[in-house]
């Protein structure tokens, strides 16, 4: 199959050509109605079992095929790997999957939920870009089961279920992203679909469980790696004091996650350099119980400069610290490891709470202040050219 | 080999080395595709009410989750919310599962729910990775039939249980889900536990279930749990995925419930256990689909006293006697249980009877059989109309056995109940004995008869009673027997009786030994028969004698509801009657009122003289009242003087003494025939024929008219067909002469100036002569106007013309296009003369004509 898309919802490749439609059910031309069915593909790729429209082959480039059942016009089109219903312009515009790994309690759910919710309000006003669901799933989801918990309930979540645990699926959330792009008098959308999945830490605790996400790893256009320190030995004791710890008793070192990471993205990709080409955002989280020991004039205290461009120097600032604290942190394998086997790679410094949670698992009295949460997701973008970038780097 | 156990669990020491979710500990040999499958089936969040949870009454609260799938290698577990884990993130739980490949074998018969509460549950992790297998077999929970049973008598949409059975059962053929929604894990359990415990075993043994998920819409188990609180994700795609019952709103799907599910349903979950043993002894193991488990629980149900519904009784029938019924035994059993308890109809009944003798137990069939026959009596005495004709039976021994079933239900029967059975009796042959059949024949027809007094006594049963009495000679005797009682009892309804039975019921010989009776019964049928009245009236009057006078009853039965007879009747009548056959006053009458009628027409008048002349001489001159007589003798002279006149004159006579209006014929006599008798006679004396016209006149206007429209239909003639008779120019001297001095009425006036004016016009002038000179006398003005008509007619060219004109030939080449006439054409008949014309005669002006008046 030749390479070209990737279907947003199960990571499987193919091109444009290949894309399959679903007839809408609704009657066609001819006064017929195909009868809706179910679709064992669908079912077994995705576990959705209810009757739909007859799916079949036709030239997925276009946007529209007549229904060879009842020859009725259809906008339908699918994957034609899980039979999932493709987002719009699947394929007329960008697409990216970005996926989100971590070690077990690092926080990656909580730093997605955050990172989405600012880019649907403040940042992506900022940056003066907009992100929307894509589907009807996503919408559902995301509302209820990410931002209205930690938002309106103020809840931390419990740990994301494992792959296998989810019967060895994974539910990406679909978003498009759009951001205005000026040409002299007038501007244009420029349109993205960005599809987020979120992994258990328990997932990368094992190569047998790594393998379980290989192939979304695999054809991932971009990585967030989120580690968190206070899971690092060297990093522990410099914490606030009062700061929640996590359990230290057979807690996997981040160091470890990245290296299962690495080897499943070698077996798959590796450039020209013999290095990974997948960029990977390195995103150390829950910042805020280590601000106490920054020096005044570190980046790691300073909001990144408003604009809406990429600020790349401020970006390399960052990396720079964070690499510098990685070495107080007892993480030098970690830099290590990154600079012999990443092509793009680059550290972040955020706090998606802005403070500890509670000893209840509740966000801290004080409210969700973010800090940085844009800046991986942003890097990554620019690095794909859906953001433009301020400065070189 | 005994289960082998998993914990799985977030904990920090376990088989994958690092803290979080994880098999905490494992049996030996545990395959990791069991371990996998078990870390999906047990994933689990709690409500989010109590995802923080940590106290153990907290942790109680929360919804329990018993798994349970069936398949090559069975899986148990129970999920148990525990909250912190050991890195104190919520969330955490613990699964304990049990996986066997023959559950049925290592749990001792339990089935998966019976493991709800079940004293093998653990809810801690191991201190090491290795479990051992179970070494006993696991205890069973609270969950039993009689619970179950509580719970659902406790519950308030109970009454929702068929249609949970149902949908369970389908989702068992369709790949679909369940999904139960109630307050509790508990009581979603015992819910499930229904459905187990009454689904057949070998079905509720391949139901997975999950008694609680967070996420339904992710579940793919046969039943599914869940709270009111979560979330029931069901998109619009999923809807006809799952079949949710909520019953916590009362929600449930629009589901046809087959049969089978309403019996287990009315068994219910206290009674299964023993209710599904008692199916072993029918079930052959090859059921698989609802109908073929339903005759079998049909039967268990039928032994076991749950009372079957109709569908229910026609499967088990159906399985009984379909292909795959049970060992003899319980065939047999079962038959006599279900024919012991229900009351059969008579495809039932012969279907039992069949399987019966499949079953060797040939009392049973026999007396099954014998039911048949009973239930189609029974069925055809009730009128069904479904019910089937009966079979002739050819086996004198079977005949015999029916004969006294049937005797015995004739006996009791009612009327049409007791008709019915005699066609019944004749279609199938039975031969009961004609003495019973006479007497029971008698009383019948005794209280039909007795019980009516007047009008139809078998109204709505004249059909059957026909029919019947057709087939059935001893029922006609019975009927007789009972109307020679009545004739004595009740004599003067007699008729009346009679008249009411059905036609064809009886036949003439039937009540030939009965004189009374016969007279009735040809009296009736000529009532129906109104053409059979004449000869009816012969016999009865020969039944009764000679010296019986006839009576207006008698011809008042046999010509309702009149009070004469016609012409043609009296004619049809009159000679039937013996000559010297004595009549009652009321008879005579009506005679006298069928002999004085009014004449239409002139057949009627034919009739009239012909029965005149049969009743003009004695001894039948006798039977009419005086004035009828006189009236027939006046009327008969009449028509003599008619007949006899050899002149106008003479015939005009008649005039000079009409007879009375009273008497219609005479005077219908007088203006029939006289016209037309006058016209063809000569005139001797046109004087005194013009002065009768005056009295035709009198008689009647249409009558004179009719007379002097003949006269000018005859001088019309004249010229085309030869010059005029002599009796023409004689009735036109006495027209002339009458209009002359006689002033008649307009339309006659018209009739007569026309004529003379045609004559003047149109006839050779030597026969217009030959007129004038026949006028004279009478009329010397017309005579005159004729004559110089004549003369101006002879001298002109026109006249010639005219002369020509009037000959055949001339006539025969003019056209009605001409303005001429054709012989009896219009023109022919329009007498009216040219407009230069004069159309009043020149010795009395006619009077103004009359609207209306003819031409």
């Amino acid at each position: 199959m030749a390479a070209g898309l990737a279907c947003p919802y199960c990571y499987e490749s193919f091109t444009a050509r290949e894309i399959w439609f679903r007839c809408s059910g609704r009657p066609g031309r001819t006064g017929r109605r195909c009868a809706f069915e179910r679709d064992p593909v669908l079912a077994e790729r995705t576990g959705r079992r209810g009757d739909v429209g007859p799916a079949f082959r036709a030239d997925g480039r276009k946007s529209s095929a007549v229904c060879p059942g009842c020859e009725g016009d259809t906008t339908y089109r699918i994957c034609p790997v899980c039979r999932s219903t493709l987002p719009v312009q699947f394929g007329a515009v960008g697409h990216r999957l970005i996926a989100m790994v971590g070690a077990k309690a690092s926080g990656k759910t909580v730093y997605m939920t955050v990172l989405l919710h600012e880019l649907m309000n403040r940042v992506g006003a900022g940056l003066g870009t907009a992100l929307m669901a894509s589907d009807d799933a996503t919408i559902r989801r995301f509302g209820s089961d990410y931002e209205e918990q930690l938002y309106r309930h103020g809840r931390l979540f419990h740990g994301t279920r494992t792959a296998a645990a989810n019967d060895g699926r994974v539910e990406p959330l679909v978003f498009r992203f759009s951001r205005s792009r000026g040409r002299l008098y007038r501007s244009r959308p420029q349109h993205s679909v960005l599809s987020f999945f979120d992994t258990a830490g328990e997932d990368f605790n094992s190569r047998e469980n790594v393998e379980l996400n290989t192939r979304y790893l695999a054809s991932a256009d971009g990585v967030i790696l989120v580690l968190d320190p206070l899971q690092m030995p060297g990093a522990r004791p410099l914490a606030r004091p009062g700061t929640v710890l996590p359990g230290s008793e057979g807690v996997d070192e981040p160091v470890n996650v990245l290296s299962r990471v690495t080897n499943m993205l070698m077996a798959r990709q590796q450039g020209a350099s013999g290095r990974i080409t997948t960029p990977l955002a390195v995103v150390f989280a829950k910042l805020d119980a280590f601000w106490d020991t920054f020096d005044p004039g570190s980046p790691l205290r300073s909001h990144p400069p408003a604009g809406d461009r990429f600020d790349t120097a401020d970006s390399l600032d960052v990396h720079e610290e964070v690499r510098r604290l990685l070495r107080e942190w007892e993480g030098v394998r970690i830099d290590q490891d990154l600079e012999n086997h990443y092509r793009r790679y680059r550290y972040f410094g955020v706090s998606a709470l802005g403070a500890g949670p509670t000893p209840d698992a509740l966000v801290a009295p004080t409210g969700i202040q973010p800090y940085r949460v844009a800046d991986p997701l942003l890097w990554l973008l620019s690095e794909f050219g859906a953001v433009p970038r301020r400065g070189r780097g | 080999m005994p289960f082998q156990q998993l914990y799985y669990t977030s904990c920090e020491q376990g088989l994958s080395g690092f803290a979080g979710y994880q098999f905490n500990a494992v049996s030996a040999d545990v395959s990791a595709g069991t371990m996998r499958e078990v870390e999906a089936l047990t994933a689990y969040e709690p409500p989010a009410s109590l995802l923080y949870a940590q106290a153990p009454e907290e942790l109680a609260r929360c919804p329990v989750n018993l798994v349970f799938v069936p398949g090559a290698t069975a899986l148990a577990a129970r999920v148990q919310y525990v909250g912190r884990d050991s890195s104190q993130r919520f969330g955490n739980y613990f699964a304990h599962a049990l996986t066997s490949p023959d559950f049925a074998r290592d749990a001792g018969g339990l089935l998966g729910i019976e493991l709800w509460g079940s004293p093998v549950w653990s809810s801690r992790p191991a201190d090491r990775t290795r479990l051992p297998a179970l070494d006993a077999r696991p205890g069973a929970g609270p969950l039993t039939p009689r619970s179950v049973g509580r719970f659902l008598a406790s519950h308030p949409h109970a009454a929702l249980l068929p249609a949970l059975l149902e949908a369970a059962r389908a989702a068992l053929a369709e790949d679909r889900s369940v999904l139960v929604v109630d307050t509790g894990t508990d009581r979603i359990a015992h819910w499930f536990a229904a459905v187990c415990f009454l689904l057949p075993p070998p079905l509720a043994r391949r139901l997975s279930f999950a008694t609680y998920l967070h996420r339904p819409g992710r579940g793919r188990l046969h039943l599914i749990g869940s709270l009111p609180e979560n979330r029931i994700d069901l998109g619009p795609d999923d809807q006809d995925v799952y079949y949710l019952f909520d019953f916590v709103r009362g929600l449930v799907p629009a589901l046809p419930v087959h049969p089978l599910t309403g019996l287990l349903a009315r068994v219910g979950p206290s009674s299964a256990r023993a209710f599904w043993s008692w199916a072993d002894d029918y079930l052959s193991g090859r059921e698989r689909t609802a109908e073929d488990w339903h005759g079998p629980a049909a039967a268990a149900a039928t032994a076991g006293g749950t009372p079957l519904t109709p569908a229910d009784l026609v499967a088990l029938i159906a399985w009984l006697t379909g292909p795959e019924p049970p060992p003899a035994p319980a065939l047999t059993a079962a038959v006599r249980d279900v024919h012991r308890q229900y009351r059969l109809d008579r495809e039932q009944l012969r279907a039992l009877g069949r399987a019966a003798a499949r079953g060797d137990d040939r009392e049973l069939a026999e007396q099954l059989l014998d039911e048949v026959h009973e239930s189609d009596m029974l069925r055809c005495e009730e009128g069904d109309g479904q019910a089937l004709p009966p079979v002739r039976f050819t086996d004198p021994v079977r005949r015999a056995r029916v004969t006294g079933r049937w005797l015995d239900r004739f006996r009791r029967a009612d009327a049409a109940g007791a008709l019915r059975l005699l066609g019944w009796a004749s279609a199938a042959g039975l031969r009961p004995p004609s003495g019973e059949l006479v007497r029971r024949s008698a009383e019948l027809t005794s209280e039909l008869l007795g019980a009516t007094v007047t009008g139809r006594p078998f109204r709505g049963l004249e059909e059957l009673l026909t029919t019947a009495a057709r087939q059935w000679p001893e029922l006609r005797q019975g009927l007789v027997h009972t109307l020679g009682v009545l004739a004595e009892s009740q004599r003067g309804q007699l008729p009346d009786l009679l008249l009411g039975l059905p036609p064809g019921l009886l036949r003439e010989e039937d009540v030939a030994g009965h004189a009374r009776l016969l007279e009735h019964f040809l009296v009736a049928r000529a009532h129906r028969s109104p053409e059979l009245a004449v000869a009816t009236l012969r016999r009865v009057v020969a039944l009764r004698g000679p010296d019986v006078p006839l009576d207006l009853s008698l011809l008042h039965r046999l010509w309702p509801p009149r009070t004469y007879w016609s012409y043609a009747e009296a004619l049809a009548a009159v000679p039937a009657l013996p000559p010297g056959l004595p009549w009652e006053e009321g008879a005579r009458r009506w005679l006298g009122r069928s002999l004085i009628r009014e004449i239409t027409d002139d057949a009627g008048l034919d009739d009239c003289l012909r029965l005149y002349e049969l009743l003009a001489d004695p001894p039948r001159s006798g039977w009419p009242d005086p004035d009828s007589a006189a009236c027939v003798a006046r009327t008969l002279e009449v028509r003599d003087r008619l007949d006899r006149a050899r002149t106008a004159d003479q015939l005009a006579e008649v005039l000079d003494d009409l007879p009375p209006v009273r008497w219609p014929p005479a005077r219908a006599l007088l203006l029939r025939r006289l016209p037309r008798g006058l016209a063809e006679r000569p005139v001797v004396r046109p004087d005194r024929l013009a002065q009768r016209l005056h009295l035709l006149t009198r008689l009647s206007d249409g009558a004179a008219r009719a007379y002097l429209q003949r006269i000018r239909t005859e001088a019309a003639r004249v010229g085309r067909s030869g010059p005029p008779s002599d009796t023409l120019l004689g009735h036109l001297a006495a027209a002339a002469g009458y209009l002359a001095h006689h002033r008649p009425p307009g339309a006659q006036l018209d009739l007569i100036v026309a004529t003379l004016h045609h004559a003047r016009e149109h006839w050779p002038p030597d026969e217009t002569d030959r007129l004038a000179r026949a006028l004279r006398p009478y009329a010397p003005a017309e005579a005159d106007l004729l004559e110089r008509r004549s003369a101006e007619r002879r001298s002109t060219a026109v006249g010639r013309v005219l002369r020509w004109m009037a000959s055949p030939l001339g006539t025969a080449r003019r056209t009605p296009a001409d303005g001429g006439s054709r012989p009896g054409g219009p023109a022919a008949a329009d007498p009216a003369p040219p407009a230069a014309a004069p159309r009043v005669p020149p010795v009395t002006p006619p009077e103004p004509r009359r609207p209306g008046a003819a031409e």
